[in-house]
């Protein structure tokens, strides 16, 4: 099947298709699901290089299991989004800190200059907030707030009950406010 | 009023956080993972290939099989069988003469002497 005919066709379909050598499925795969296991690690590590290294190994372990998978058990990006919550857990065990300097200067000609200094600085703000929190807040409120998960599905890629899940992302949001409020000001927020 | 300060500031920096160009892949990351895919692709044991079917094995199949061959090939014996074994005396009464008519006694003559009686010469 040619890759502009696969656009509408869902993952675990993509993935039998792959299994059955087909080179179309496997472009498909790797550019729509690479973005969302790149954006996760990168949220939760803080370093590009490091979520590069996570988000590949997160793919070739999904594809690794392209063969084996079973239709309609699971979700496909929920078992990416596992994976990948996994191996930023490992990575963050072994260095036990997040280097924000590593975050290169990002290329945004479409917005002023003003504007894109003020995002950015947010984003880093934001990047520095997240990594106070304990771990699991951390991948919890990413992954509701940014990635857009359901709190279901987060409780299937985090294994822990629904209830957790709220709990975990009210206390990370607590956590992030108060992250936050000294820096309110200067990043333009002003109260009243 | 403070917390839904924090709510709003929270969601315009979670909204920030989405639209990060920096939260993108590289091109080189994607064409990394492509090149895995394919490799693994490549890795996988290719399915057999199909076996050319030889002539006698599309007889067969197109009989039904084997075990319709071996009914076939039973009904051909059991002929045979039924042949030797009864001899001559298949056609030792009207038989012969129903297959080949009045003058097929000089045939079945040559065949055995029992047919050798002369018709004419009895009436």
């Amino acid at each position: 099947m040619p890759y502009d005919q696969q656009e509408d066709t869902p993952d675990d379909a993509l993935l039998v298709l792959f299994a059955n050598g087909d080179g179309a499925a496997a472009r498909t795969l790797t550019l729509r699901l690479t973005p969302r296991a790149f954006a996760h690690a990168f949220r939760v590590l803080g370093d590009r290089a490091e979520a590069e290294d996570v988000a590949q190994e997160a793919m070739i372990r999904l594809f690794k299991q392209a063969p084996d998978w079973r239709q309609g058990e699971a979700k496909v990006t929920t078992w990416l989004y596992r994976v990948t919550a996994n191996l930023c857990t490992d990575r963050l065990r072994k260095t036990k800190g997040v280097a924000l300097d590593a975050i290169p200067e990002p290329e945004d000609d479409a917005k002023s200059a003003a504007q894109t200094l003020q995002d950015r600085a947010r984003a880093d703000a934001l990047q520095s907030a997240l990594a106070t929190l304990p771990e699991w807040q951390r991948q919890a409120v990413v992954l509701r707030h940014i990635e857009g998960q359901s709190n279901p599905e987060i409780a299937e890629i985090m294994e822990i009950s629904v209830e957790a899940v709220e709990s975990l992302t009210a206390r990370g949001k607590r956590a992030l406010a108060e992250a936050l409020a000294s820096q309110r000001e200067a990043l333009g927020y002003t109260d009243g | 009023m403070a917390e839904k300060f924090d709510d709003d500031m929270l969601d315009d920096l979670f909204a920030a956080a989405r639209s990060d160009s920096r939260a993108t892949p590289s091109p080189d990351l994607l064409a990394r993972v492509l090149s895995e895919a394919e490799s693994l692709q490549v890795a996988e044991p290719a399915p057999a290939p199909q076996q050319r079917r030889s002539l006698w094995a599309a007889v067969v199949a197109a009989l039904g099989g084997w075990p319709a061959l071996s009914g076939v090939a039973m009904a051909g014996v059991t002929g045979v069988w039924i042949g030797v074994a009864a001899g001559t005396t298949l056609m030792e009464d009207t038989l012969g003469l129903d297959i080949y008519g009045e003058t097929a006694q000089s045939y079945l003559s040559d065949l055995d002497d029992i047919y050798a009686f002369d018709f004419t010469a009895a009436e």
